[in-house]
């Protein structure tokens, strides 16, 4: 408790930034002394030696001066529409002092103080004690605790509150007893109370349980980290107290966050080592594959002995090889390059942009003679779309080369000898994009080869997929989704009745 | 008012907070800020014709540092296990904690589990044919709090088992 007089602790410490007045009163209810901003509260008629009545209204009906207890709680008045507390203290100094604060806040923010005030006077009644605590001191009492505030939907800042739980009749106001009232606002607080009746219930040595923090939520959406602790003491009271989290705790939560999030962080780094250990695993497997071939056919030339026929042959295939060696390293400095502002450059003035025709002519004229090494038909069925070669897209000419390329590359290498790969263009309404229907062109291609395995469908746009590709780093299919995205396009893959892999690619017209 | 209890439980940051706001709020926020101790949020539907209130308790992660209270999960009618894809020793977290509520807090209520960060699957490190040996049993599916995907249906799922269980 205070050992300087209450209103004077509360002028100092809470209300110095606020506008207020006292009068003191003596134990007739006459007007001793007054101070502070009378005006403002409309009391500048106010003289010494008035009696309630005389000149101020609000004495009427203030239970003066049969105060027996050293604090009342405040009441509430709607003073020319500002929000004012009425505080009347019995001093031990003698006379009675009437307190008066009024923060001018608006009328939705006195209804909520107000039935703070109502509650916590319906607590008081009950034998409950509530105060107000700042820096370990007990500066005010009662209805300001902002704990109680966030539980009747109001605000607030640092508390605590005390109480005595006392038996006595309901609250007449909603039919329920005051405490059971409070409790019931705070599903946690209502919870906690089993436990602290357990421990007022029983005879054992303890003394104390707390609840642990929980954080309410005031209709301003502010969050109000408390804590509760019920103890049990000497004089057979039941205390219930309600804190506001210390400020040095909440720190150390907040050092607790950096701890879990640079566990995380460090979580992340790993899986991303491990990442990059496999592909680089996968980069030496493919760029190893096709120098065994490279190095064999050379040895095989350098001799001299080989028919011009078979010579001719060897040399194909190892200059096929270096050529897939070289698109491997392309993929590779495309995903790892810095790609980014790479790929954003694209053309979409349709003067400039990219003829679809030219780009994917060229494209299947440069995989033509891999199909024929390996016995695979490569056709172009653009019957659906006649004038292909004016046909202007929203692209980069060289990254969109090197998508058709991918994707051709892509089927080869999954075809069986003998079979067809199709590359068929049309009109779409399919595209990722907002684009009208008509402004869409789709190209996909069909291979017979075995498909993809449905489990590795979602995946196999993502960088490092190597579901369909065992071995390869998986860069390729990735490439493709990054670039057309950007472009406003898209690529899927559609799963036929038929045998075989089809990969869809829309691109808008520029 | 019919008013069911719903206990988010998991490992930190695992996305408990988000999930219970994707389903109450519809946002999400991508900044990680560590539950302090218990919040309590409601949402309300209808469930077959019936006003239905979900207390959905969001519990403080799990770990080292922060044990949850067996006493925050009395009274609850369900139970919502999270675990991170990408990080695979969460689903042992969340093992553990419905040990703790089925064990200490005595609960015997319907769950689920809910593999979160469905947005970020290509960085899971778990394996689904795993998951299926080492929960036998258990209904697990894949939510997204960033996207909502899985959300909503998870909340009306276990909705669904709780009135269920209230039925029998």
């Amino acid at each position: 408790m205070p050992t300087d007089h209450a209103c004077r602790t509360l002028l100092r410490s809470v209300l110095s930034d606020k506008r207020h007045a006292s009068v003191q009163l003596d134990n007739e209810g006459c007007v001793t002394l007054t101070t502070g901003d009378l005006a403002w509260f409309g009391l500048d008629g106010l003289r010494l030696g008035d009696r309630p009545g005389d000149s101020l209204e609000l004495l009427h009906e203030l239970p003066l001066p049969a105060i027996e207890r050293r604090l009342v709680l405040p009441r509430m008045e709607l003073v020319h529409g500002r929000s004012t507390d009425v505080h009347c203290v019995g001093s031990e100094e003698g006379p009675l002092l009437l307190f008066l604060d009024a923060t001018g806040e608006a009328h939705r923010e006195l209804h909520f103080q107000q039935r703070g005030n109502q509650l916590a006077l319906a607590l008081r009644s009950w034998g409950i004690e509530v105060f107000e605590e700042r820096g370990g001191e007990i500066v005010g009492f009662g209805t300001g605790s902002p704990w109680m505030r966030a539980l009747v939907g109001s605000v607030g800042g640092l508390s605590v509150a005390a109480g005595a739980l006392g038996t006595g009749a309901a609250d007449e106001e909603d039919g329920r007893r005051p405490f059971e009232a409070l409790v019931a606002a705070s599903p946690f607080l209502e919870n906690f109370l089993v436990d602290a009746r357990r421990l007022w219930a029983s005879g054992g040595r303890e003394r104390l349980v707390r609840s642990g923090e929980w954080t309410e939520v005031d209709e301003l959406g502010r969050e109000w980290p408390l804590e509760a602790s019920a103890a049990r003491v000497d004089d057979g009271r039941h205390l219930l107290m309600i804190r506001s989290v210390p400020d040095d705790h909440l720190r150390q939560l907040e050092i607790l966050q950096a701890a879990r999030s640079r566990d995380l962080e460090l979580a992340g780094l790993h899986r991303e080592v491990d990442r990059k250990e496999v592909l680089l695993h996968c980069i030496v497997h493919d760029l190893l594959a096709p120098l065994g071939s490279i190095v064999g056919g050379l040895s095989l030339a350098r001799g001299g002995k080989l028919p011009q026929d078979k010579a001719d042959a060897v040399l194909e295939q190892g200059l096929a090889q270096a050529r897939r060696q070289e698109t491997l390293i392309r993929g590779m400095l495309d995903a790892f390059s810095a790609e980014l502002s790479a790929l954003e450059a694209f053309e979409t003035d349709p003067k400039s942009a990219p003829r679809l025709g030219e780009v994917l002519h060229a494209a299947l004229n440069d995989h033509r003679l891999a199909y024929q090494a390996r016995g695979v038909e490569l056709l172009l069925d653009e019957s659906a779309l006649p004038g292909l070669e004016d046909l202007a897209v929203v692209a980069d000419g060289a990254r969109l080369l090197r998508v058709f390329a991918n994707l051709l590359e892509n089927a080869l290498r999954h075809s069986p000898r003998g079979g067809r790969v199709l590359v068929t263009v049309a009109p779409t309404e399919h595209l990722a994009a907002d684009c009208e229907p008509a402004e869409a062109i789709a190209v996909t291609i069909d291979d017979q080869g075995p498909g993809v395995p449905a489990e590795d469908v979602e995946g196999l746009f993502t960088r490092f997929s190597t579901g369909r590709n065992s071995g390869a780093a998986g860069l390729g299919l990735h490439f493709c989704r990054r670039v057309l995205e950007t472009w406003g396009g898209d690529i899927c893959y559609v799963d036929r009745e038929e045998a075989g892999a089809r990969f869809r690619i829309a691109l808008a017209l520029a | 008012m019919i008013r069911k209890k719903i206990c988010m439980l998991g490992a930190f940051a695992v996305g408990k907070t988000s999930l219970v706001r994707r389903f109450v709020e519809d946002s999400f926020s991508d900044r990680y800020v560590t539950t302090i101790g218990v919040k309590v949020m409601k949402k309300q539907l209808t469930h077959a014709d019936r006003d239905v209130t979900l207390m959905l308790w969001d519990l403080h992660g799990d770990d080292a540092f922060q044990t949850v209270q067996s006493s925050y999960l009395r009274g609850s009618s369900g139970l919502l296990l999270v675990a991170d894809g990408t990080r695979a020793e969460t689903v042992a977290v969340a093992q553990r904690l419905l040990e703790r509520a089925t064990g200490e807090a005595e609960l015997d209520v319907p769950f689920l589990l809910l593999i979160n960060k469905a947005d970020l699957k290509a960085d899971w490190d778990l394996e689904a044919s795993a998951l299926d040996e080492q929960l036998a049993g258990w209904t697990v599916l894949e939510t997204s709090a960033k996207t909502g995907d899985g959300v909503e249906q998870a909340f009306e799922i276990l909705t669904d088992l709780m009135m269920e269980r209230d039925a029998d």
